[in-house]
């Protein structure tokens, strides 16, 4: 335990110096801002064509921007920053291997399974201070400009997403642990994803399939629709469980 | 598009984070780049263009994949 402890205490510290963190933090800031802007911004925008589409013979009908148009905002951006937050971590346990580093810390005494974990705390605990950051920023511009609605639905589908988000990270924990490279390992993640989109062509999947919880904004309007996604919550805390207990198994296996 | 001072003023707590984000970022990197001289990947050329013209992304990506780890400034040498 206190190992783990020290060399989460040096991750911690690494991912500071790197300057990793300022840049992680000002991307959940800057997207969290763009949320709410876009929202109050694309009816000025669109007034603006407004007059060269009519010319056109196109009907422009702009409606006052709601807390709904952010939420959607709010949605939307979420899968660009996962995108970014598995791109930053990919190279995480895969580069101590192909640079040497790790060799430093297994003949400390630290084995795989504990420094594939230690990781995997650190990866989960920066991204969820990041999503409560970009939440906590949205909400507050989304509240300054627009009458909040729909609030328990939002954060219902917010806690939903959080599940998704997890299940990739348990995925890039299994990746990291089957594959050498950090570029090979966002491509099996791209590769995971084409599957899981392959398969929700089939009538109804989605209820059954991590990709069904990134639905988000469709929550918000209609709550009642998440009970329809439960086997979906359930298979994705399964799958996140099954991908933690491989990779617990495979990690010492991994060549140095 | 035309906005009108009420709109503006409307809009102020949005732009000025974003603005002082991105000017801060701008510095930041640029400065990095110009007294530094090993990059992970890529010359100093190549970071200057990128932190300059990709406003807010380019700064990030340079710290995130042109950055050394280590700090190893150009007096660092002499």
């Amino acid at each position: 335990m206190t190992e783990s402890k020290a060399y989460l205490k040096k991750e911690w510290l690494e991912f500071k110096r790197t300057h990793r963190l300022l840049a992680f933090c000002i991307l959940f800031a800057v997207f969290a801002i763009l949320g709410p802007a876009t929202a109050k911004l694309t009816p000025l925008l669109l007034e603006a064509f407004q007059a060269d589409l009519e010319t056109q013979g196109m009907q422009l009908v702009i409606s006052e921007p709601v807390a709904m148009d952010s939420y959607m905002q709010f949605f939307k951006n979420l899968p660009i920053l996962l995108i970014i937050v598995i791109i930053l971590f990919s190279g995480s346990f895969t580069g101590e291997f192909t640079k040497g580093t790790g060799v430093l810390m297994l003949t400390k005494g630290l084995s795989k399974r504990k420094m594939l974990f230690t990781k995997y705390i650190l990866w989960m605990l920066t991204t969820l201070g990041g999503i409560f950051l970009y939440l906590a920023i949205f909400m507050g511009y989304t509240a300054y400009y627009f009458k909040l609605t729909n609030l328990g639905g939002f954060f219902a589908a917010a806690g939903i997403y959080l599940i998704y988000i997890w299940f990739w990270l348990s995925l890039l924990l299994l990746m990291s642990v089957i594959i050498k490279s950090a570029g090979i390992v966002i491509l099996g993640m791209g590769a995971v994803y084409f599957i899981l989109s392959l398969i929700a062509i089939i009538p109804n999947a989605e209820h059954y399939l991590p990709t069904g919880l990134s639905q988000g904004v469709v929550f918000v309007a209609d709550p009642t629709v998440i009970k329809d996604f439960l086997p979906a919550i359930l298979i994705t805390c399964c799958l996140n469980i099954v991908l933690i207990i491989a990779s617990a198994l495979l990690v010492p296996r991994k060549e140095v | 598009m035309t906005i009108d001072m009420k709109q503006f003023m409307e809009l102020l707590p949005i732009m000025i984070p974003l603005i002082a984000i991105e000017a801060g970022l701008l510095l930041y990197g640029l400065i990095h780049v110009l007294t530094h001289k090993n990059y992970k990947c890529g010359n100093r050329l190549i970071w200057v263009l990128v932190v300059c013209l990709f406003s807010i992304v380019g700064p990030i990506l340079y710290i995130i994949l042109g950055k050394e780890d280590s700090a190893s400034r150009d007096d660092d040498f002499e």
